[in-house]
């Protein structure tokens, strides 16, 4: 087990030890390294200016991978054993630019600067990855600009697309690859200053056993969540178990019976490929989800456990019928998710468990899905109000109806009056009718500075009786072409 | 006459630097191993009388070295601009929620953001009036209104044939520059060194010797560039400047202050919001004969630029058109809320909302294409070309933009097919409207002893040219454009001029670069400084070599009429060794200004800067979410010092424009509080909501001022081009709405405000 920090920045291994626990990435570039390339623009993992790659290496392909994140939200300690790449590292100065940042100052894609290098990293990871740049807008919805208005920073997306890498990069990611492939194996991290600590073991076990050890610990994955509470509420956290380093914790796999198990570490970005499978209709939902550089930090379980009423991932997780399987060093057991959230951020995890993964059962053939999310902005918002809308029509009648809600009570919800309503009810007008009406009485919305009651309630009678009329005529067409 | 660096796009002078992260701001500059952080400890209440500050627990926080408070001002404890009624430290009132009461030094940042909550206040909390509304009903005012006035409007409304009334609801805006307020203060034996995040160099150094009992000379502010301002560091800088300084001077230590985006949002001032009344009188084909229109906005606890800001709104309450008979009232009202201020288009916007309102108004009421409405009440000749405040238009293109615009985007055609997928759109939830609105912003500070500016050059053995002026850059390329201006006129290239920091110790008593005027004012005042240094090495060059005729200077060389030249360099160094000054400044104010605000008449405005545009859009009205599907924009930079840059600006300005009507909400608590104080709450558009198909172009013009190189101001006037988006949003609503009804779609058109609507005409329509 480490007890120091090992990671790859500027060209070098770097050994840390000594600083804060609950140090961030931009705080460590900014203050101890006069890295300043990258900014500080919001401190909450809203604006992207402190965009940052983070590169890891894949044994099987011996490639590194990178991905995006926003460095004022990932703990230090959280980049042991990476490649941590900054503006600073993709050319060689101002005097021999990056193919990206050749096509931003071509293309007049900077005015004041400040969110630049933010910008130039978000599309140096679409470079990287050899994504579209059809997928430009998607690389940077988790950047603001206050200046261009964006069209130039996509026509730089454009331009630089089919470009070679920069030689100095390639030169780096060499000399990162020997290191990563010097490293002995991972037997976890260890990391205290002055009591402090920052555990990151490497085994399930030695993690569920850490966590009956010290109840009073906060787990944490991307921490994309206390990364928050780090900067803006200035909280200490003297205990800290990383969940990120157990292979099982972000395994994302169908079990024999169909069954889709999703580590409770699994980012969404690792999980969405599977969970595409199981509802390729939700890629709206998935895209809309915070920001590429959130969706690669931050993990469905995470999304679950901290029980906020606005999560995006637990009203989907509802209409899906998912379980937790909730682990102690005693045992485990799978609760049904309707049955986790017990109150406003109240669940059912007892002080030694870890929620060690999300099962999501087969999905029928005949399921119809959707999910719906509305929100002042289309990118990186917080839903006033997520709809989530499933039901099977066997023979024109509504079954296994299970619709679920965001942002309409104190946590996510079913809505169970309005599934009652429809349970078994013909796809007619009636149904409709008394399904919006079953749905005043599941949900009383608050006012809030997202949303008024008065929206909130409109909003989910307008989508519910959408969807069911579509439903219904998509029901009666079939019901028309079917063979007499 | 051929010009060889102007008129031509240039990428931004920092450009390469920003890609690669080596542009340092304020908080990336390297600073004194000992310097010290500081943070302020703001209010948690709103308006208030202070019974008790306890601060023991911050002194004895650890690493804490210094507490400042009000007290410990040695001189006025003030960060107001106009009227000194904005303090940097509470005294013995709360005057709005989050107001700073102390500030803390520490040794690191994060000690200081700690220690600066752990102090106890105990506070009598009073009534507070949060909004214009309650103001008004209050009758709580800053200063006095200003009128305009021109004939007897109610008996014009009254003898038209129709008559309209409407209210609009203006929402304000948060700058959110990416680069939070900061500043770092350097002391030293020769007095302080501040370099600060702010448009306004001149009064912050002028605010610090008030503060500290210093004399000017004594301070020197400095800023390089900023990472966005907007308006926002105009006058709102000041505070953490002055602090700092004073920390610095108490310590003589470095100290760094940067404000947290949080605080940042708290504590600074926004975009005023407004609400607008309006009646107007027109006959049967949609000619206005009177408008009778309110103004009310809130200015916060404080003046600041109140006062100018709302001088703005009623100068561009008409936008293009000519109101024949008026009564414009602006009512500035006094709330106990965080003191509002300068935001690009400076209450210009709000103002133009009213009259694109009126218009709209009378085009639903007569049923004609609100297009043909605007064209035929545009500002024209003799009487119908006098402004409320009684300048003559004397500049007006929009009878040409507007018809021009029209075509190029096929405006008729697509707004017919709008119409009819709207009527045909049965369970279709998707609605569309489309709207063409013109810009009409008058350039020129409207007070007018700031329409002044001074430049520095200096001209070394080598050749090369440092250049500095008064103008600040906070990414809109006035630095280039003022660097431009000085490669043309010395007949260098470019990349000879060496653009240098802004800093009071070089160019004095500067205006803030502002009111869109940075390469206007700084771009002329570095021509006259150029003008003298290429006159002087004429001079020199003409009598050492005997040549009759002009010189002239272009490509590096000093050309003869008889076609000799000779190296710029060349001629630079036997000038000086011909004991030739090669330093000069520059000043220049602009002509013809003239306004009296006690008559409300004169000529604010050197010239207008115009713009047209078309904006699409498409609603979904089961959730009210909406998108600009296309716009098309012409605009007017007169001759484009250089159009890159130039498209840039008008980019920008329109999609932070469309932020501040759709998305971008502020919202307050009961006392005042804003609650929307970060990213997470507050919506800035990101990229997937600029328009799908967006098409800029200038127009094709020169400006008939004598402007620098005939071009004409950009900063402001694009945003309002916005306003189409607006007004399109209300079309597509209006599809639900009666006959001869506009709907009163407040600002900003969230999705919750366009179902709001939506409901409205609906039950209208019923």
């Amino acid at each position: 087990m480490s007890t120091v920090l090992e990671f790859f920045l500027k060209g070098e291994a770097r050994q840390v030890a000594g600083l804060d626990t609950t140090l961030t990435l931009l705080d460590y570039l900014r203050d101890h390294c006069n890295l300043t390339g990258t900014k500080e623009g919001c401190n909450e993992g809203d604006c992207g200016a402190c965009t940052v790659l983070l590169g890891h290496y894949e044994p099987l392909s011996e490639e590194v991978r990178y991905r995006a994140v926003n460095a004022c939200i990932t703990l230090l300690p959280a980049v042991h054993r990476h490649w941590v790449v900054t503006v600073e590292d993709l050319g060689d100065g101002p005097d021999n630019l990056h193919p990206v940042q050749d096509a931003m100052v071509r293309r007049h894609g900077s005015q004041c600067g400040f969110c630049t290098p933010g910008f130039v990293m978000s599309l140096a990871a679409l470079h990287l990855d050899a994504a579209s740049p059809d997928q430009a807008e998607t690389y940077i919805a988790g950047n603001l600009c206050r200046c261009t208005g964006y069209g130039p920073i996509l026509e730089a997306a454009k331009d630089s697309a089919e470009a070679p890498r920069h030689p100095a990069f390639t030169a780096k990611e060499h000399a990162a690859a020997q290191w990563f492939r010097s490293l002995s194996l991972d037997t976890g991290l260890f990391y205290e200053r002055e009591g402090d600590r920052y555990d990151a073991p490497v085994s399930l076990k030695a993690l569920l056993q850490a966590r009956k050890d010290d109840p009073d610990a906060v787990l944490v994955a991307g921490t994309t969540e206390l990364g928050l509470w780090v900067n803006k509420d200035l909280k200490d956290y003297p205990s800290l178990i990383s969940t990120t380093r157990v292979p099982e914790m972000t395994a994302v796999t169908f079990l024999v019976d169909g069954t889709l198990s999703i580590g409770g570490a699994a980012t969404y970005e690792q999980a969405w490929p599977l969970l595409r499978q199981v509802i390729p209709e939700g890629q709206d939902w998935f895209d809309r989800f915070a920001s590429k550089q959130i969706r690669q930090q931050a993990t469905i379980g995470g999304n679950v456990v901290n029980a906020s009423p606005i999560g995006d991932g637990p009203p989907v997780l509802l209409a899906l019928n998912a379980s937790v399987k909730l682990s102690s060093i005693s045992g485990e057991r799978l609760v049904p998710l309707t049955d986790f959230f017990t109150g406003y951020k109240q669940t059912a995890l007892a002080s030694d468990e870890v929620l060690t993964a999300i099962h999501i059962p087969p999905r029928e053939n005949d399921r119809q899905f959707a999910a719906l999310k509305v929100s002042k902005r289309k990118d990186q918002d917080i839903s006033a109000v997520m709809a989530v809308f499933s039901w099977r029509l066997e023979n024109g009648r509504f079954r296994d109806v299970r619709i679920a809600f965001g942002g309409m009570s104190a946590t996510p919800m079913v809505a169970q009056n309005t599934n009652a309503a429809l349970e078994g009810k013909d796809a007619s007008a009636s149904a409709v009718e008394a399904a919006l009406t079953a749905l005043s009485e599941d949900f009383s919305p608050i006012d809030d500075l997202r949303a008024s009651a008065w929206y909130r309630t409109t909003v989910a009678h307008n989508l519910l009786d959408a969807a069911l009329r579509e439903a219904i005529d998509s029901a009666t067409q079939q019901h028309e072409e079917a063979p007499a | 006459m051929t010009r060889h660096v102007v008129h031509k796009s240039h990428p931004h002078d920092s450009g390469p630097l920003h890609v690669t992260g080596a542009a340092p701001y304020v908080d990336d500059l390297p600073t004194p191993s000992n310097a010290l952080h500081a943070c302020f400890g703001l209010a948690p209440v709103g308006r208030s009388v202070i019974e008790s500050l306890d601060l023991s627990a911050v002194w004895a926080a650890p690493g804490v070295v210094d507490v400042i408070q009000a007290a410990d001002i040695p001189g006025e404890n003030n960060a107001g601009p106009v009227v000194h009624d904005e303090p940097l430290l509470a005294e013995d009132d709360i005057l709005f929620p989050g107001q700073a009461l102390f500030c803390v030094l520490a040794e690191t940042r994060l000690q200081a953001r700690k220690a600066a909550r752990l102090f106890v206040l105990k506070a009598r909390e009073l009534p507070a009036l949060t909004t214009v509304d309650e103001a008004v009903e209050a009758n709580a005012f800053l200063h006095d209104p200003l009128v305009f006035q021109r004939g007897t409007v109610s008996t014009a409304i009254e003898n038209a044939d129709h008559s309209m009334a409407s209210r609009l609801y203006i929402g304000g805006q948060e700058h959110f520059y990416l680069e939070g307020q900061g500043s770092l203060a350097l002391p030293s034996a020769d007095g302080l060194h501040v370099i600060s995040s702010t448009q306004h160099p001149s009064e912050i150094q002028d605010l610090i010797a008030d503060a500290l009992n210093m004399s000017a000379a004594e301070v020197t502010v400095e800023v390089r560039r900023m990472g966005g301002a907007f308006g926002g560091k105009e006058t709102q800088a000041a505070p953490l400047s002055v602090i700092a300084a004073l920390g610095a001077q108490r310590t003589g230590r470095a100290v760094r202050f940067r404000l947290d985006r949080d605080d940042d949002f708290i504590l600074t001032g926004k975009r005023h919001d407004f609400r607008a009344d309006i009646r107007v009188g027109f006959d049967a084909e949609g000619m206005i004969k009177g408008v009778d229109g309110l103004l009310a906005s809130r200015c916060g606890y404080g003046h600041d630029l109140s006062r100018a800001i709302n001088d703005r709104a009623m100068f561009h309450a008409d936008n293009g058109y000519f109101y024949p008979e008026l009564e414009l009232t602006s009512l500035r009202t006094r709330t106990d809320t965080v003191s509002n201020t300068a935001f690009r288009g400076f209450g210009g916007p709000q103002g133009m909302m009213l009259a694109e309102r009126v218009v709209d108004l009378v085009a639903a009421s007569v049923q004609r294409d609100p297009l043909d409405v605007r064209l035929a009440n545009l500002y024209g000749e003799g009487e119908r070309g006098v402004t409320p405040f009684g300048m003559q238009v004397e500049d007006n293109i929009l009878p040409q933009l507007m018809p021009e615009l029209a075509k190029t985007s096929d405006y008729r055609a697509r707004r017919a097919a709008i119409i009819d997928a709207n009527a045909a759109a049965g369970r279709s939830p998707i609605r569309r409207g489309i709207a063409l609105t013109p810009v009409r912003f008058g350039i020129s500070f409207t007070t007018s002893f700031l329409n002044q500016a001074g430049a520095l050059i200096n001209i070394y053995k080598d050749g090369s040219v440092l250049l500095n002026h008064g103008g600040t850059e906070m990414g809109q390329g006035l630095f280039v454009k003022v660097a431009q201006v000085t490669a043309e006129v010395l007949g260098v290239a470019l990349e000879d001029v060496k653009i240098s920091s802004t800093r009071t110790d070089k160019v004095p008593n500067t205006s803030a670069t502002a009111a869109s005027s940075g390469s206007d004012l700084n771009g002329w005042a570095a021509k006259l400084a150029a003008l003298k240094l290429r006159g002087r090495l004429s001079e020199f060059w003409r009598t050492a070599k005997g040549i009759d005729g002009e010189l002239t200077f272009a490509n590096r060389r000093v050309h003869s009429p008889d076609g000799q030249s000779w190296p710029f360099a060349e001629v630079v160094r036997a000038a000086y060794l011909g004991r030739v000054s090669l330093s000069a400044t520059g000043y220049y104010r602009t002509p013809k200004i003239d306004w009296d605000a006690a008559t409300g008449q004169g000529r604010p405005f050197l010239y207008f800067a115009y713009g047209a545009a078309v904006s699409e859009v498409e609603i979904d009205t089961l959730t009210g979410a909406n998108r600009v599907v296309r716009a098309d924009i012409l605009h007017d930079v007169g001759r484009s010092l250089n159009p890159d840059i130039d498209h840039g600006q008008i980019e920008g300005g329109f999609v932070q424009g469309m932020g501040w009507l759709t998305m971008e909400e502020l919202v307050y608590s009961a006392r005042g509080e804003v609650l929307t104080h970060a990213p997470s709450t507050y919506k800035i558009p990101c990229a997937s909501d600029r328009p799908d198909d967006l098409r800029i172009n200038l127009f094709d013009n020169d400006n008939t001022e004598d402007t620098i190189f005939k071009s004409k101001a950009v900063g402001e006037p694009p945003l309002m081009l916005a306003i189409s988006v607006h007004s399109a949003l209300a079309h597509a609503v209006s599809s639900f709405s009666p006959v001869g009804r506009w709907p009163e779609l407040d600002a900003p058109a969230t999705a919750e405000e366009i179902l709001r609507t939506i409901a409205q005409e609906q039950a209208a329509a019923s």
